[in-house]
């Protein structure tokens, strides 16, 4: 007998391996767009205003954002506010089983699926393009989680706000467009200098593009990227838990 | 409380997360459900008799509007309840689907679950219930069998005959307990209380005519409801009180 919690969560597993087009854009598609960046000579060279790595080094911890952003904003606030506007939610409601182990459920298999996209483009990078594995494990780790953790909480705001799938979807765009640009992923920001760079710093992309990549190249995450991440974070599901409606 | 627009009387989703609900296949929503609860009937007889056996693997948005409400009402007795609620069960399923889903109402009702069923059919009303009460803005205004229904309306029975000459349908109307008599190409209607064939047909002999194709039908539910929730301008007055 499986409690229903662990039932619930295999079937959005099972749900979510059926949404072909998810898992292309959050587990491939991060790693395809670092192959076709890598393809570009230049961006193999190590420059000396990048502090001897190449844009594809930088590209890397960009990739593993990106694949977030695909999860969190892209793919989890429709799916969600889809089961609010058609009643799963609801239905689930009139069971033994808690309502917030569907919400469970999407967030664990969605950080399962970012996961293993990061894992993909990390290995991917290493053997293709020779990009450095993390130097300073625990400081990525503590990094990716703070990273993970923001991009859930901007996507249970979305789907909090959104009164329909419709809207999640609008609002999902709204965001998704400033996410790439301050992750990094139009042009590298890193390279960016000045107030533009400071500014992009107190975002949730931009604190967590810092922080990867101090992390790749040895150094422990600045404590104030850290702490811009976490402070989104809180921000953000408190927001999300005010905002949500369960019908 | 606003439920999703239902034009097929299934729920055929289209928003994206819906999409991805609706992926799950019949088999897996069954043990889903059964997981979820903690004495759970057994699915596969279950689905057996809702004939849902050969839809197993059938993902829920490929199932027809009629087996997508099977299926609902499968996942809704799998928990054993003792009532269920039925809302609008039939609504936009073609008359076979829905003499099914009535014999599956029926099936449930007989394993001592109580049903509360919400429709706006009569005619399914008076086929199901056992009890009926008619909800009019927000009130309970009748409450009885569908039999004791139709009789305490005014028109309980409805007399038809025809007949080749002109009668006096004034003298009808002035019987005891008629509520409407009117004649249509030579056919003749009286609808009244329980008891006014007989008068009618003793009124006729007076006249001396002889009734052809005499027939006297039980009212519909349908008559009843209209009756029973006609509102006058006092109690629309009321309302405008309240």
């Amino acid at each position: 007998m499986t409690s229903p919690t662990v039932a619930v969560i295999r079937t959005e597993s099972r749900l979510f391996a059926r949404e072909r087009l998810s898992l292309f854009w959050i587990v491939l598609f991060p790693s395809l767009l670092l192959g076709v960046l890598g393809l570009i000579p230049s961006f193999r060279e190590s420059s000396t205003d990048l502090g001897g790595r190449s844009l594809i080094d930088i590209y890397v911890p960009v990739t593993v954002l990106l694949s977030m952003i695909m999860a969190a904003i892209m793919t989890m606030p429709p799916t969600l506010t889809g089961y609010r506007e058609s009643g799963v939610l609801r239905r689930l409601g009139t069971t033994p089983a808690r309502p917030a182990s569907i919400l469970l459920g999407q967030v664990l298999v969605h950080a399962v699926a970012v996961a293993a996209s990061s894992v993909i483009v990390i290995v991917f990078g290493r053997v293709a393009f020779g990009t450095p594995l993390p130097e300073s494990i625990v400081g990525y780790v503590v990094a990716y989680v703070l990273a993970l953790a923001v991009s859930l909480g901007i996507g249970a705001a979305i789907t909090a706000v959104s009164p329909n799938a419709k809207t999640g979807q609008v609002v999902g765009m709204v965001v998704f467009f400033p996410s790439m640009f301050t992750a990094g992923v139009y042009f590298p920001v890193e390279a960016l200098g000045g107030t533009a760079r400071d500014i992009i710093s107190f975002t949730p992309y931009g604190a967590a593009s810092n922080a990867l990549n101090d992390a790749a190249g040895g150094a422990f995450p600045h404590l104030v990227d850290l702490a811009v991440m976490g402070g989104w974070a809180v921000g953000l599901y408190l927001i999300a838990v005010r905002a949500f409606r369960w019908e | 409380m606003d439920r999703p627009r239902r034009s097929d009387g299934g729920a055929r989703r289209t928003a994206p997360g819906g999409e991805a609900a609706a992926r799950i296949t019949v088999q897996e929503a069954l043990e889903l459900w059964s997981a979820i609860h903690p004495d759970p009937e057994p699915w596969a007889p279950l689905a057996e008799r809702l004939g849902l056996g050969a839809n197993l693997r059938q993902r829920f948005e490929n199932l027809s509007g009629g087996q997508q409400q099977r299926l609902s009402i499968a996942l809704a007795l799998i928990g054993r309840p003792r009532v269920v609620v039925l809302d609008e069960l039939t609504t936009g399923l073609d008359p076979r689907a829905r003499r099914e889903v009535w014999d599956l109402v029926r099936d449930v009702r007989d394993r001592g679950v109580t049903v509360l069923l919400v429709t706006h059919s009569m005619e399914e009303a008076q086929t199901l219930c056992d009890r009926i009460a008619i909800v009019d803005a927000g009130r309970i205004r009748a409450l009885d069998t569908p039999a004791g229904l139709i009789d305490s309306a005014s028109a309980a029975t409805i007399t038809t005959f025809e007949t080749s000459v002109a009668i006096d349908l004034a003298a009808l109307r002035e019987l005891d307990g008629v509520t409407a008599a009117r004649s249509e190409n030579g056919t003749v209607t009286v609808e009244g209380a329980e008891g006014v064939a007989l008068a009618v047909v003793e009124a006729l002999r007076t006249q001396g005519v002889a009734p052809q194709r005499l027939r006297v039908a039980a009212g519909s539910l349908d008559a009843a409801y209209l009756d029973l929730t006609d509102t006058s301008p006092e109690t629309d007055a009321m309302e405008a009180l309240r």
